[in-house]
């Protein structure tokens, strides 16, 4: 764990601002951004300050830290789940809504058909990856935009959804 | 220098506790044991039989307890608020199991039994702190602790140490806290001895590993036990308590918490933090559902305990809707001058 440098903030930022003017503030309002590696893939995080100033040997070696955003590849950066749930929260920007009978489907793996999109950002076109949310617009998961928005065939393939997260832990 | 083991006391188990042993299959040693913590053996037993309600707590990083309540209830979960944990909900009704709910998946609630609030609530973390979580996986109070930086705001302020040897159990720290949504919390997969540095942090949570005897009445398994199993875990715990000491700064915090019921693993661990400058404190609450927690024993055979273990508290089935539990609360004497 450490703090991004300036080429990995740039590339999240310019990512998140891409998507709508702003919003970059809006996502990270006031945290700070840090990097994880693990089974050599760079997630960028989410977190503070005050993490980000512990002593260096309780950051070194971090399994995991901070909430992660997405992961940077190349000199870019994609979404992740919890990315694109904090991106949901502050824009409609490349999201469509679903019904609920069809959020229920997405959060088993299944794919949207066009019937059951009930708004999508008028710029989504096939071959885009869309966030997709639920009637609230709360993010369910990430998807690709695969064919029309209407009619009985798939609109959106699922890519990663909440549903990873089914589990019944208990204490 | 390695201290003796603590002796595993025995004590007689007598026909009747012989034959309900038998018939429920349990081992007589340990039940002989537990209903020395009580003076209501026959609801002890009775709870030890029977799962306890489930609760679920609402998580502040997310969203309100009221949000989570009307998100519920409209799909037909009938849930009971508490005063021990304003953001712990009893499960009266669940139409569905509440980890298969899209409220689950976008974390804003976890599976928490009642008992278990009770450690993160005796730490009482406040927004700004360096938080240890010594045996943190799956992140039940680790969460608990992250909503408490929050300070009833959505971002945590200071950030939490979260340490978990176990690479499965560390997958599902991880998985609990980014479901959640938490963002201060540094998860590092070894043990708390192996943990670097000394005297930094604020509050030490550690929720021990141990012998889980308080775990039986959901867990047919644990039934059976042997008194060596109670050995090895106190010698286990006395050298996280040495980590949790070293790493602790002067004037901090230590909550330390088990779910089992065995003295030789809670009491005595309080009295060896006592003999190394320790004060034990009240918890700061006394009872749940309206019924008074069970206080620390203070005489056990082949112990010496310090009569301030007394302010330490058990939760026991039966006699509380809960797990068994047993949870301290303990400062660390500041540096003297
Ligand atoms: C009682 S459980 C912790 C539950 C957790 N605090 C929660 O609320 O979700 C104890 C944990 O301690 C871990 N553990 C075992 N040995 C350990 C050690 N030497 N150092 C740190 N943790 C250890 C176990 O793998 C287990 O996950």
């Amino acid at each position: 764990m450490r703090q991004a440098n300036l080429e990995e903030e740039t590339a999240v930022l310019g990512f998140l601002e891409a998507m709508e003017k702003g919003l970059s503030m809006k996502v990270l309002s006031g945290g700070a951004l840090g990097v994880v590696e693990r089974d050599g893939i760079q997630f960028a995080v989410l977190t503070s300050q005050a993490l980000l100033s512990l002593p260096q040997d309780l950051l070194a070696g971090a399994e995991a830290a901070g909430l992660p955003l997405g992961v940077l590849e190349g000199d870019g950066f994609h979404l992740d789940l919890q990315g694109a749930a904090l991106v949901a929260v502050h824009t409609k920007a490349q999201t469509c809504r679903v019904t609920e009978q069809a959020a229920k489907l997405f959060l088993y793996g299944r794919n949207v058909l066009g019937d059951s999109v009930v708004w999508h950002e008028p710029g989504l076109k096939r071959g885009d990856a869309c966030i997709v949310c639920n009637g609230r617009g709360e993010s369910l998961g990430l998807g690709v935009v695969v064919g029309p928005f209407k009619g009985m065939r798939e609109a959106v393939k699922p890519v990663q959804d909440l549903g990873t997260y089914l589990r019944d832990q208990d204490e | 220098m390695t201290e003796p083991d603590f002796p595993v006391a025995r004590f007689a188990a007598g026909p009747k506790i012989r034959e309900w042993s038998r018939k429920h299959g349990f081992s007589d040693w340990m039940v002989a044991r537990i209903l020395q913590l009580t003076d209501r053996p026959a609801d002890v037993l009775e709870g030890l039989l029977h799962r306890p309600p489930r609760y679920l707590r609402a998580n502040p990083l997310r969203a309100s307890v009221e949000e989570v309540l009307s998100r519920l209830e409209a799909k037909n979960f009938s849930l009971a608020r508490n005063e021990l944990d304003p953001n712990i909900l009893k499960l009266r009704q669940a139409p569905i199991s509440p980890g298969a709910t899209i409220e689950h998946m976008q974390g804003l609630t976890t599976p928490q039994d009642l008992a278990s609030a009770s450690a993160p609530l005796a730490l009482g973390a406040q927004p700004g702190d360096i938080v240890a979580d010594l045996a943190a996986a799956p992140g039940v109070k680790t969460l608990h602790v992250a909503g408490d930086l929050a300070g009833g705001g959505l971002r945590e302020r200071g950030a939490i140490i979260a340490v978990e040897p176990d690479a499965d159990r560390m997958r599902a720290l991880r998985f609990n806290l980014e479901r959640c949504g938490a963002t201060s919390v540094v998860m590092r997969n070894h043990t708390a001895q192996e943990l670097p540095g000394k005297a930094w942090a604020d509050r030490v949570l550690l929720d021990a590993p141990c012998t889980g005897e308080g775990t039986i009445p959901k867990d047919k398994n644990r039934r059976h036990g042997k008194p060596e199993e109670v050995t090895a875990m106190a010698a286990l715990q006395r050298e996280l308590v040495d980590a949790a000491d070293r790493i602790l700064k002067p004037g901090g915090t230590l909550v330390y918490a088990t779910c089992t019921f065995a003295p030789e693993e809670n009491e005595a661990q309080v009295s060896r933090l006592v003999g190394k400058g320790y004060r034990v404190e009240p918890l700061g609450f006394d009872r749940v559902a309206s019924v008074p927690l069970v206080p620390g024993v203070t005489q056990w055979p082949g112990l010496e305990l310090d009569p301030s273990v007394a302010r330490a508290r058990h939760f026991l089935p039966g006699v509380h809707p809960t797990l068994g539990f047993f949870v301290a609360k303990l400062t660390k004497r500041e540096r003297a001058i």
